[in-house]
C-alpha cells in the first residue's frame, strides 16, 4: 500500500498528468478557428437560454439572474464534463495501459487538469462580463484557488473510481450521463435555493454537487466566503469520496488489465 | 546491493472474455439463466517456470499467440498472476510495442516526451537525449510536424528510437526488429546489440530464431502458454520445426 501512496508524492507523476492534459488541450483546439473560445461559447449559449426561459417558468425575480447563472452554470459545466470524460478516460487509453506499466490514475486526473483549464478560461471571461455588465467584482475572487482546492480533493478520487468502474461495467458511462442529467435539475444551478422554504433547504445539503457548487457560486456571484459549515461539508465529502474510491480501487485494480 | 534477477514459479495467468461475460450478465438479467463467471476465463499462461540471472541474454521463440508477449507482461508487472509467484529484482523497461501512446495529431517532438511519460521514464528525459533520438530516427526538421503527416517508416523509426534510448537493468523487447527500411533495421540491430551488452538481463521475443541467435546466450521455446524447452539454439530450432511447426 505504501508504494501506491508514495506515487502521489512523486513530482514526475504530476508532470506526466500535466503533459497529457496539455496534449489533450493542444489537440482539441489545434485545427479550430475559434479555439478555446468554444469553452465559453457553449455555456454562454446555455446561460442565455436559461436567462430567457427560467424566470418565466419558475416565476422568480430575474434581477441579477445572469451573474447568478454565470457563477453556477460554468462550474456545473466543468463538473459535468470532467465526470463524463473521466468515465471513458482509461478505456480510450487501453492500448497504452496494456503495454506499459503506467499508473492508471493519471488518465482521469489528466482529464481533471484539462477541464480545470477550460473552467478557468470560461470563468475569466464570464466573470469579466459579470463585472463589466453587473458590477459584481469583489477582491475576494482571488481566494477562489483556496476554495477550489478541497473541491478538487473531493473530486479527484471520485473520477478515479468512475474511470475504474467503467472498465468493468461499460454501461456505467451511460448511467453517469443519466445521473448528471438528473443532478442538474436536482441542484440549485439555474434556480436559486431561496425559492424553496428555509425549512426544506437542508435537503440540498445532502447533494454532493451542491456542496461543491455553493462555495464557488457564492464567491463568484456575491463575493461571499464559505461558512464554517460549508468547509465542514467539503471536508466530509473529501473523506467519503477518498474512502469509497480507495475501496473501489482496491477491489478492481487486480484483474483490471483483462477487461480493457 | 541485490543482483538483478527474475524468478517465475508455476505461474498461471487467466484473462477474461469480456464479450462472453457481458452476454452472461444479460442472460441472468433477461433470461433467468444460470451463469458461471469462470466459464469466461481464457488461459494465457499455464504453469510457467522461468529464471533469469545477471548476464543472461534470452531469446523466447514460439508461434503467434503462444504466450511470449504475455510472459514479458508478467515480468514487467503489467499482467497479474492467477496463481504462482513472480520475483523481479531490478528496473524493468518493457518495449512491448512500437509507437506506444503516440498521438497522431501531435508533433513528433511532443510524442517523444509523451512516450517517456507513459513509460514512467520522465526523469531520464533531457534535451540531449531528445536530440539523440531525433538524430537516430533521421527525422531532422520534420520532428516539428504532426505525426499523422509521417510515412509509416518514419513513424516506426521515431517509435523505435524513442523507446530504446533507456538504460534499464532488465530490457524486454517484443518483436522490435521489424521496423523501417533495411538500412534502419541494420542500424536498430546494432543499437540493440549495444543495449544487450550493457543491460544485466535482456530478453527478446521473436517468432524467428534466425533474427536473434547472434544476440543471445539462452534460447527458450514456448507453446500454448507453456515453456516447452530450453536448449542450445540449434536444438531449439529442431524442436520448434519438428514438434510445433511440424515441418
Amino acid at each position: 500500500m505504501m508504494n501506491r501512496v508514495k506515487i502521489f508524492f512523486n513530482k514526475y507523476y504530476y508532470l506526466t498528468i500535466f503533459i497529457i492534459a496539455r496534449n489533450y488541450i493542444t489537440r482539441k483546439y489545434q485545427d479550430s478557428y475559434l479555439g478555446a473560445l468554444w469553452t465559453l461559447i457553449l455555456p454562454a449559449t446555455q446561460i442565455a437560454i436559461y436567462a430567457f426561459v427560467m424566470p418565466k417558468i419558475m416565476k422568480f425575480p430575474s434581477e441579477n439572474y445572469v451573474p447568478f447563472l454565470i457563477s453556477s452554470v460554468l462550474f456545473w459545466t466543468f463538473l459535468n464534463n470532467v465526470i463524463i470524460a473521466s468515465a471513458s478516460s482509461i478505456i480510450t487509453n487501453s492500448a497504452t495501459i496494456s503495454r506499459c506499466l503506467v499508473s492508471k490514475t493519471i488518465f482521469p486526473l489528466a482529464e481533471l487538469a484539462q477541464h480545470l483549464y477550460h473552467f478557468v478560461v470560461s470563468l475569466l471571461l464570464g466573470y469579466g462580463f459579470s463585472c463589466f455588465a453587473y458590477g459584481v467584482f469583489s477582491i475576494k475572487i482571488f481566494l477562489l484557488p483556496i476554495i477550489m482546492l478541497p473541491i478538487l480533493m473531493a473530486l479527484a478520487p471520485v473520477l478515479i473510481a468512475i474511470s475504474f468502474i467503467t472498465v468493468y461495467i461499460r454501461d456505467f458511462k451511460e448511467f453517469i450521463g443519466l445521473v448528471m442529467n438528473l443532478a442538474f435539475w436536482a441542484t440549485p444551478i439555474v434556480y436559486p435555493i431561496e425559492i424553496f422554504p428555509i425549512e426544506k433547504q437542508w435537503i440540498f445539503y445532502l447533494n454532493p454537487f451542491y456542496i461543491m457548487i455553493k462555495p464557488v457560486s457564492g464567491l463568484v456571484f456575491s463575493g461571499s466566503l464559505p461558512s464554517i459549515e460549508d468547509w465542514a461539508r467539503l471536508g466530509a465529502l473529501i473523506v467519503i469520496s477518498a474512502s469509497l474510491s480507495y475501496w473501489v480501487y482496491k477491489k478492481l485494480r487486480r484483474n483490471f488489465i483483462f477487461y480493457l | 546491493m541485490t543482483q538483478t534477477s527474475i524468478v517465475l514459479k508455476d505461474v498461471y495467468v487467466n484473462g477474461v472474455n469480456t464479450a462472453a461475460r457481458a452476454n452472461g450478465v444479460k442472460k441472468i438479467l433477461f433470461g433467468g439463466e444460470k451463469f458461471d463467471p469462470t466459464s469466461t476465463e481464457i488461459p494465457i499462461l499455464c504453469g510457467v517456470n522461468f529464471e533469469a540471472k545477471h548476464g543472461d541474454k534470452i531469446a523466447i521463440i514460439g508461434r503467434n499467440g503462444c504466450g511470449k508477449s504475455s510472459l514479458l507482461k508478467v515480468i514487467s508487472g503489467i499482467y497479474p498472476t492467477s496463481s504462482g509467484s513472480v520475483t523481479v529484482s531490478g528496473t524493468v523497461a518493457p518495449l512491448i510495442e512500437m509507437g506506444l501512446g503516440f498521438d497522431p495529431d501531435l508533433a513528433g517532438l511532443k510524442n517523444i516526451k509523451l512516450s517517456f511519460a507513459y513509460r514512467g521514464k520522465l526523469e531520464l528525459y533531457s534535451e540531449e537525449l531528445e536530440q539523440q533520438i531525433i538524430e537516430f530516427a533521421e527525422l531532422g526538421e520534420k520532428i516539428h510536424l504532426p505525426l499523422k503527416s509521417y510515412s509509416s517508416g518514419m513513424q516506426a523509426r521515431l517509435a523505435f528510437a524513442s523507446t530504446v534510448f533507456q538504460a534499464p537493468d532488465i530490457l524486454l523487447l517484443d518483436e522490435v526488429l521489424a521496423v523501417g527500411d533495411q538500412g534502419f533495421v541494420e542500424k536498430s540491430r546494432k543499437l540493440i546489440e549495444k543495449r544487450f551488452t550493457t543491460a544485466p538481463i535482456s530478453i527478446i521475443v521473436h517468432h524467428s530464431i534466425d533474427q536473434v541467435k547472434s544476440l543471445c546466450n539462452r534460447f527458450v521455446l514456448m507453446d500454448k502458454g507453456r515453456v516447452v524447452a530450453e536448449d542450445s539454439c540449434d536444438n531449439i530450432l529442431k524442436i520448434y520445426k519438428k514438434d510445433i511447426l511440424r515441418i
